[in-house]
């Protein structure tokens, strides 16, 4: 197991596989809105650090606690980075006046194909349990359902950078 | 006597024929024996020798020629071009896929190192002839514009499309005068012409033809319409090739007459007189004296020497919602910054120059077309936006529309309808709006009133009367469409501008010209500072309280999307009134370009869809638009004069989309629906019907494929001939919608109170706002909109 890229057949080839994947994704939620609305380009941003950042030090910390496996450094990097925080942002940026039952299948749906695909291709996500629910299915779903929350999760984020600057907009 | 470019050109074709000249001895000296016996091993394998001191030796007599005479024997400068193409892919091949691992016998160097030097000196003379060539020709044909190739290709064009057995203006000045019209103005697609230009001389290279300029006048005639004419009209080629072709021949023809119709020898030879130049005039202007010009102050880009502008309300565009509503604001107590897009021309320099007038008026020149190429949107592009060119025809807001517009089930616009009506009422006193009267008509109109009465189609409820316009003491020159230089219609430009200057001060409303606002910047809701171009290419801020968009429908589509608001909205839902002439032949002289260019209308009640509008031009224009290719349409413009037209317009689906795509990063991607079609069809059918009922010899649809009906029953057939848009010229000033209205904000891009959605400080208010499109001139409802609008910005702080 490489640290770096995951299993030991792992290559760059593979991630730019990722990354073509992402960019897939992205294509189809482009579909919904092309681009990120003038007024909402702050708050995307705000989102995207906030999510990138956390997430990517969250991921180290649970697999560190036991509760998710170890993503490798570039898995890690990548999933955060463009997939939470460039590719769901701009989800986010989209649907965020749809009804949060909505959002919630969205974010869920989207979340589950990519760790699957990331799980096929890279063989990471690889942990038999999600908190004591046995299978690696029931982890990968159960993560899956918890992206679910970023609408609401964000919602409350946003709400609370609100009060401290301009611009920012609180569904 | 060469110029400076030539000189060159000639030194350099001198000392080429030197060194071709001396290596020749490079050759043959060694095959001799002159260099030892290795180099004459090399150098005597046959053919090697020959060959090479034939090849070179043909150009350096071919370099010598051509330097004799640059300018006659330019096309040896071309061969000799060719041939150094022609050996560097020989020597690339070998290169490629040659076998050189070989020794070479008598050669010390590698070979591989000769080929490698070979080709990078066929690469400097091909880029030394090439350059020096290209300026020497453009310096020698005086171009402003075009490329030397691109020039004989119009050339070579409009010495087949205008079949003038008298060249009245020879293919030459044709060329020379699109030229200057095309460097006469900045547009964004007008680089499309050189596309065209290019794509025309070079295609018959795909057929294994010589280039178009390079072919006999008759063999490029052939060509032409075997081509560019029966292959489309035949549907032998695939739908995507069609439409470039279509495009391709469209706009060359109409570059070519511009080219032609516009100098005035010719006025001669279609019957068409300049108003300056008609009897009567002076009665005309001894009846109606000239109105009193208002001063209008615009700051042009020389004026502005800060970086940042600063204003109340910013407004973009200077057009018919634009001034309306500036004047509201004004009075209301705002200081108002207009922007616009267009150049400033001051009324008193209208000229009756169409080309002149086309070029400094319209947006990209009038050449604005759509994705297709097959649609044109003409757009005027001047401060005073498109009341300075359109017809001044104003309709109230059918009671129909309105309702469907309100419709809580649909497009749920949220307007007022009796606060609208009392904006209708007071914009139409404020801008004079007035039935036209007779002396002012079209003289082609009564034949269009003689046929409806024949055809007893004019009693109520039918409504065929004489255009309501903003048009006051028309002397009937004409030239609506070119900018009225007599200041009869009343025009923004004329009326409302300055009104609002002399009224409110010159503080209260800036006009700044030829300033673009390209993409508007935001934090959150709030729209912090337009960037604008100014002139060329500087760029300043500018930034308002208050910002206003008011471009038209295809620009402010475009401002939106480029500026990343209402993205998946913005643009779509576009509509237009689609028009299309019925040209009647009569045998009598009619001059139907001698007075108001749009003068009576026909509404049939109830409606099929459709409404009449007779319409003529003068020959630039009218030539744009006149039916046939070829001989057929110099035939109509021989017939220019006795000719009359009404125009069908229909409103159409809202299908169109403003996109930022394609080669202009600007499309307007439109194609009627078969329903939009048919009806159009069913309304030409009609047109002709009643020019027949006047005792017209013949009517001309404006088909790709050229019909010219002689008989009411023949005319039947035409909607068996129109299968789908291709096969007709369709042509719009009136674009519509885009960014409509509605309260329900996943469909409309503005609220009721013309509020962008998700926007505290953008308003939205022009004929992109129209849920659909109205079916009718949609100027006196831009207006009364931009009226209704008033209190809701000024509302804003």
């Amino acid at each position: 197991m490489n640290a770096f890229l995951g299993r030991a057949d792992n290559t760059v080839l593979d991630y730019l596989a990722v990354l073509a994947f992402y960019a897939l994704l992205l294509l189809a939620i482009r579909q919904g809105q092309p681009s990120v609305e003038l007024n909402f380009r702050k708050t995307y941003w705000v989102l995207y650090t906030g999510w990138a950042v956390l997430v990517f030090i969250g991921n180290f910390l649970f697999s560190r606690i036991g509760i998710m496996s170890f993503l490798p450094w570039l898995n890690n990097f990548l999933h955060t980075f463009v997939w939470i925080g460039f590719c769901l942002g701009f989800l986010y940026a989209g649907c965020y006046r749809k009804a949060l039952w909505q959002q919630f299948l969205l974010f869920m749906t989207y979340s589950l194909v990519v760790k699957a695909f990331e799980h096929d291709l890279l063989g990471t996500w690889e942990l038999d349990n999600f908190f004591g629910i046995p299978g690696n299915r029931a982890y990968i779903l159960g993560w899956s359902v918890m992206d679910g929350l970023y609408p609401l999760i964000s919602m409350a984020g946003l709400r609370f950078v609100s009060r401290f600057t301009d611009g920012i907009i609180v569904p | 006597m060469l110029t400076p470019q030539e000189r060159r050109l000639q030194l350099l074709l001198r000392v080429l024929s030197l060194i071709f000249g001396l290596a020749i001895f490079g050759y043959l000296l060694p095959a001799l024996g002159i260099f030892g016996r290795e180099a004459q091993r090399f150098s005597v394998n046959l053919p090697f020798v020959t060959n090479s001191v034939v090849k070179i030796g043909t150009l350096a007599l071919l370099a010598f020629l051509a330097s004799a005479d640059v300018r006659r024997y330019r096309v040896l400068t071309v061969v000799i071009i060719a041939g150094h193409v022609i050996s560097e892919v020989a020597v690339a091949a070998v290169l490629l896929w040659g076998d050189l691992s070989e020794p070479v016998q008598g050669l010390s160097i590698p070979i591989t190192t000769v080929l490698y030097g070979s080709m990078i000196a066929d690469g400097v003379i091909i880029i030394l002839l090439v350059s020096f060539s290209r300026s020497a020709v453009r310096a020698g044909l005086n171009l402003f514009y075009f490329s030397p190739m691109q020039f004989r290709s119009l050339k070579a064009l409009a010495e087949v499309v205008i079949t003038d057995p008298k060249q009245l203006v020879p293919p030459d000045q044709v060329a020379r005068n699109v030229d200057r019209y095309l460097a006469g103005f900045r547009g964004r697609t007008k680089w499309i012409m050189k596309l065209v230009m290019t794509g025309m001389q070079l295609y018959p290279l795909l057929s294994l033809h010589a280039p178009l300029s390079y072919m006999q006048r008759d063999e490029r005639y052939a060509f032409l319409t075997r081509r560019f004419y029966q292959d489309v009209t035949a549907r032998v080629a695939p739908p995507f090739w069609r439409m470039i072709v279509q495009g391709m021949i469209r706009m060359a023809k109409q570059l070519s007459f511009l080219g032609y119709y516009n100098d005035e020898r010719t006025f001669a030879s279609v019957g068409y007189v300049r108003f300056s130049d008609r009897t009567g005039v002076s009665e005309r202007f001894a009846q109606c004296p000239p109105p009193e010009r208002k001063p209008l102050r615009v700051y042009r880009p020389a004026e502005i020497t800060t970086e940042t502008l600063e204003s109340d309300v910013v407004v973009i565009g200077s057009g018919a919602a634009a001034s309306i509503l500036s004047y509201g604001l004004a009075k209301a107590g705002r200081q108002v910054l207009m922007l616009e897009r267009g150049d400033f021309v001051d009324p008193t320099q209208f000229t009756d120059n169409e080309v002149d007038m086309l070029s400094r008026l319209y947006a990209d020149g009038a050449l604005q077309l759509s994705q297709d190429f097959r649609f044109q949107v003409l757009q005027g592009s001047c401060v005073g936006g498109t009341t300075v060119v359109n017809n001044a025809v104003c309709f109230d807001l059918p009671d129909p529309v309105l309702q469907r517009w309100n419709d809580p089930a649909s497009l749920n616009a949220g307007l007022d309808p009796d606060k609208l009506a009392a904006s209708f009422a007071e914009v139409r006193k404020f801008v004079g709006v007035e039935r036209q009267k007779p002396d002012q008509l079209n003289r082609g109109a009564k034949y269009f009133l003689k046929g409806i009465d024949a055809m007893q189609i004019g009693q109520v409820p039918n409504d065929v009367n004489a255009v309501e316009a903003n048009i006051h003491c028309c002397l009937g020159c004409g030239y609506c469409n070119i900018g009225c230089r007599y200041g009869r219609k009343l025009s923004m430009l004329d009326t409302v501008l300055p009104n609002t200057q002399e009224e409110f001060g010159t503080e209260s409303l800036k006009i700044v010209s030829d300033c673009e606002a390209l993409r508007l910047y935001g934090s959150g809701g709030n729209i912090t500072h337009v960037r604008c171009r100014l002139g060329e290419n500087r760029r300043i801020d500018v930034k308002g309280k208050t910002v206003v968009i008011a471009a038209g429908a295809i620009s402010s589509s475009m401002l939106l999307l480029r500026s990343g608001i209402a993205v998946s909205r913005a643009g779509h839902r576009l509509s237009f009134n689609m028009g299309s002439p019925m040209t009647a032949v009569f045998d009598e002289v009619v001059n139907a370009y001698d007075g108001l260019q749009i003068s009576h209308y026909l509404r049939l009640n109830p409606t099929r869809g459709y409404v009449f509008e007779t319409w003529f031009n003068p020959p630039v224009s009218q030539a744009l638009t006149m039916p046939g290719w070829f001989k057929d349409h110099f035939t109509n413009m021989q017939r220019y004069n006795r000719m009359m037209c009404t125009g069908v317009l229909v409103g159409t689906e809202s299908n169109g989309q403003v996109r930022r795509a394609g080669l202009t990063g600007r499309e307007v991607d439109f194609d009627p629906t078969p329903d939009d079609l048919s009806t159009l069809v069913d309304g030409l059918v009609l047109a002709g019907q009643i020019y027949f009922a006047a005792g017209a010899k013949a009517v001309i649809p404006n088909t790709f494929k050229y019909y010219e009906f002689k008989t009411p029953e023949e005319l039947q057939k035409l909607p068996d001939l129109v299968k789908d848009a291709s096969d007709i010229t369709l042509g719009t000033g009136h674009p519509q919608g885009g960014n409509v209205m509605s309260q329900n904000p996943a469909l409309g891009v503005i609220n009721n109170e013309f509020r962008v959605y998700g926007y505290n400080n953008l308003f939205l208010c022009d004929a992109s706002v129209f849920p659909s499109s109205i079916g009718v001139n949609p100027q006196l409802t831009v207006m009364s909109l931009a009226h209704y609008a008033v209190p809701f910005v000024a509302s804003n702080h």
